[in-house]
């Protein structure tokens, strides 16, 4: 219920404000492959997500959020225009879609979501460390383990 | 069977401390008091089970100058037999007095510390022990100069678990992920359990602390000192020497105190129940402290014997032990040595004290709540205030404190350990059940692996003991122990490896978050409290025992190495909707969504409500808290939970206070993706 509630209103709120590109210090070009770390959303502090978006339309995200550990999603994005977009491989849709502006140099990305301004995260390039991608931060899933979500 | 040494005096709660209006009493050990309600208040303790002979005497503040004039002022040689207060030193000399000395010794470094704690006013005052220990006690605390006297509890093993040792090639084939090349460490379910049946039929998987995965972070750092409160460890074991803590101000065995800390000798700590070096003499003395530090730290990685919690990784890298013994065979472990042992752990370093041991859990006239433990403003209690208001460590500003919560199957925590300020273990087997002798219920604050040896000896014909807990024991050997006496230092372990981590990723705390991490990083086990298991009683019979009745009172669950480890990295978040009321049910974002908690409250600042655009105060709602936000962003929601149960009538488990950051959108992800 909560869930359907929340998309929408996300919907409804679609092409109210203007995409985030124009907002000063973001209208520089860039590419939206490569590997990002989140280095802003808000005052949140708590949060630390690495996306990866390759080339051949997949991607890969960590993420330190809603739980202790390092979590491992993926899935396929799509891009129209500015406009990012993505499924994630258990067949969720992203909350929302995304307005995507760089940087003057390219290396700072931001994603307003449903063009919401208020809802912008700020994304820097970065490699992800290895101790995430190898699962050292991750759940472990056992048949002892209550509760075991997947992920890494 | 016990393993827990059990402080087996019992206690009366002392009333409140008495107003200035008191009456001197006659003076001389004879002198009848009556029931004096000053006298009675003065007094800690009773006489019950209390060594004969000796007292500590807590002057006032304006007395105890006097006291310490006597003995700078005297000529003579030897201990101080006199107070310096007349009328007292004629009590005293009345009951055949042999000395007046300080309990807690002058140590210069901590001098100025140890007086703002008013922990110089406490004196063990020692006399012929045909005297009449009440006599000479009331007579005492009729002087106005002296503030309480505490008996010093004459403190006994109730019973200790006999040592099963670990039998050559007795070592099982390991299927662990660990790095490490201990031998043993696929014996030791207790940290890595893969639910290898050789140890027992019903073993499941996961039932462990959760080491293989903390050790890719951590395996220690020699910058945390862990004391052990027991009786003497084994300081040159193979698999323990290189991660004893080593006093480096004293030269060992030239009879001096060369550090000026007040104690000759003491290299790797100290025997605080004869004022010695430590010591081992014969039997099985030093196996239950060699085996508890071997829990904590036991070298890792060495090709030796087995693995500690926080033993590091074979490069000189594990937590640090420090032996303060208390016990020596059937003997110590008197109030007076534990309190002399807390505070030298604290003015020596320790940032933990590890305590496996307590007062009988129930006993009649015992402690069961609270308030009679503070009431009886011991020496032992004020020692350990004294500790936690000691920073030996970077990363928490004060010292934790950890007790096993007692073996007799009884339904509250045994004291100190049940009182809210310090942390109480259960004990769990190798297959998620409570263990068979474990005490439950109020007091009690999280579970940790301590065994449960007749789950293999019941189905190998009383051959095999490896549902215990394996570690390291005297004479350079290894065996296996249970108890809540062996849970509680993983509990230690695992909070040395978490002070480790801190340490090095840069992370501080306070005493309350870190022990808050510690409470909420736990796996529950309610499910497996359904069945029966059977096991020996004291009495030799074959039991049942029903595993109900453990229900929702082991504490907030068992600990998980892992997750205290990634809960230092950082606070979880709570996904909360921007445009409706949001109903979070706290408990899936502590531990693994399983823990026993009961919430009491949950605040956001002002400022974070403005972030939120939040008009009301969250409300708890059952184990739910209502929330509503109108705004995208974030804030800081803080939860405060009790950590174990409330008696009722005193004794309320301990208060966790964990914040959350919300984070508050119009749209999130079903599956709790970012994106």
């Amino acid at each position: 219920m909560f869930a359907v509630l929340v998309t929408a209103l996300a919907f409804s709120s679609c092409g109210k404000d203007n995409p985030g590109g124009g907002d000063g210090g973001w209208t520089g070009e860039g590419s939206v492959t490569g590997t990002w770390h989140l280095a802003g959303w808000n005052s949140l502090q708590a949060a630390d997500v690495y996306l990866s978006l390759e080339n051949d339309g997949t991607f890969d995200l960590y993420q330190r959020i809603y739980s202790p550990y390092y979590e491992h999603y993926d899935g396929t994005w799509h891009l129209d225009g500015n406009t990012l977009g993505g499924t994630y491989s258990d067949g969720t849709a992203w909350a929302g879609t995304y307005s995507v502006s760089f940087s003057g140099d390219g290396d700072r990305m931001q994603l307003v979501l449903n063009g919401d301004s208020s809802d912008t995260s700020v994304f820097t390039r970065s490699e992800i460390p290895d101790e995430i991608t190898s699962g050292d931060f991750g759940t472990r899933t056992s048949a002892g383990m209550a509760g075991g979500k997947r992920f890494l | 069977m016990k393993i827990l040494k059990i402080f087996a005096g019992i206690m009366f709660p002392a009333m409140i401390m008495a107003s200035c209006a008191e009456k001197e009493l006659m003076p001389g050990p004879g002198a009848e008091s009556g029931a004096d309600p000053v006298v009675e208040s003065k007094l800690i303790f009773t006489s019950e089970n209390a060594a004969r002979g000796s007292l500590l005497v807590y002057f006032s503040a304006e007395a105890v100058s006097h006291v310490e004039n006597s003995a700078m002022t005297r000529s003579d040689e030897g201990p101080s037999t006199r107070s310096g207060i007349s009328g007292l030193d004629a009590v005293l000399a009345g009951a055949g007095v042999t000395s007046v000395e300080r309990l807690f010794p002058v140590d210069e470094r901590n001098e100025k510390r140890t007086r703002a704690a008013g922990l110089h006013r406490w004196y063990m005052v020692k006399f012929d022990e045909s005297a009449d220990l009440d006599k000479v006690a009331r007579a005492v605390a009729g002087f106005s100069e002296v503030s309480n006297v505490e008996f010093c509890q004459k403190v006994e093993m109730e019973g200790t678990g006999k040592v099963v040792p670990f039998s050559e090639g007795g070592a099982v084939t390991r299927t662990d992920g660990a790095d490490f090349n201990d031998p043993m460490l696929g014996n030791q379910w207790h940290y890595i359990n893969t639910g290898d049946t050789d140890i027992y039929s019903g073993i499941r998987e996961g039932a462990d602390v959760r080491c293989e995965e903390a050790w890719k972070l951590c395996t220690g750092d020699p910058r945390v000192v862990v004391a052990v409160v027991d009786d003497c460890v084994q300081w040159d074991h193979p698999d323990l020497a290189a991660n004893m803590w080593t006093n480096s101000g004293e030269i060992a065995g030239n009879g001096i105190d060369d550090d000026g800390n007040g104690f000759i000798d003491d290299v790797h700590g100290y025997n605080f129940v004869n004022n010695t070096v430590l010591t081992i003499t014969s039997g099985d003395e030093g196996v239950h402290g060699t085996h508890v530090a071997g829990t904590v730290a036991a070298v890792n990685n060495n090709g030796t014997g087995v693995c500690g919690v926080a033993g590091g990784s074979g490069n000189g890298d594990g937590v640090r032990i420090m032996s303060c013994q208390i016990f020596q065979g059937e003997t110590g472990g008197s109030t007076a040595a534990t309190a002399r042992a807390i505070k030298y752990a604290a003015d020596n370093g320790a940032a933990i004290i590890q305590c496996s041991f307590g007062y009988t859990a129930g006993a009649a006239g015992g402690i069961t709540s609270d308030t009679a433990f503070e009431q009886g403003v011991s020496a032992e209690k004020q020692a350990i205030d004294y500790f936690i208001g000691t920073r030996n460590c970077d990363a928490v500003n004060g010292g934790i404190v950890i007790f096993a919560a007692g073996n007799d199957l009884t339904g509250m925590s045994a004291y100190p350990g049940a009182y809210q300020d310090y942390i109480s273990v259960t004990a769990i087997s190798c297959d998620y059940t409570p263990a068979c002798y474990t005490n439950y219920g109020p007091g009690c604050n999280i579970a940790a692996p301590g065994g449960d040896q007749y789950q293999s000896l019941l189905e190998t014909n009383y051959n095999s003991s490896a549902s215990g807990v394996l570690s390291t024991i005297t004479s350079g050997r290894y065996g296996y122990l249970h108890g809540t006496s062996m849970a509680c230092p993983h509990v230690s372990g695992v909070a040395a490896l978490g002070l480790s981590y801190a340490l090095q990723t840069g992370k501080t705390f306070t005493r309350e978050q870190f022990n808050s991490i510690l409470l909420s990083s736990v796996y529950g086990i309610n499910e497996y409290c359904t069945g029966s298991k059977r096991y020996v009683n004291d009495f030799g019979q074959l039991t049942t025992l029903t595993l109900s009745r453990f229900r929702g009172l082991m504490g907030t669950g068992a600990i998980d190495a892992y997750q205290v480890l990634m809960n230092i990295r950082g606070t979880t978040c709570i996904p909360v909707s921007a445009s409706s009321q949001s109903q979070i049910r706290v408990a899936d974002y502590i531990g693994d969504g399983n823990a026993q908690i009961s919430l009491t409250s949950a605040e956001i600042s002002a400022a974070d409500k403005a972030n939120l655009g939040i008009t009301s105060d969250p409300v708890i709602f059952g184990d739910n808290i209502l929330v509503s936000c109108s705004k995208v962003g974030s804030g800081i929601m803080t939860v405060t939970f009790r950590a174990g149960t409330n008696s009722g009538s005193g004794m309320f488990g301990k208060t966790v206070t964990k914040e959350f950051a919300l984070v508050s959108r119009a749209s999130h992800s079903d599956n709790g993706g970012w994106l």
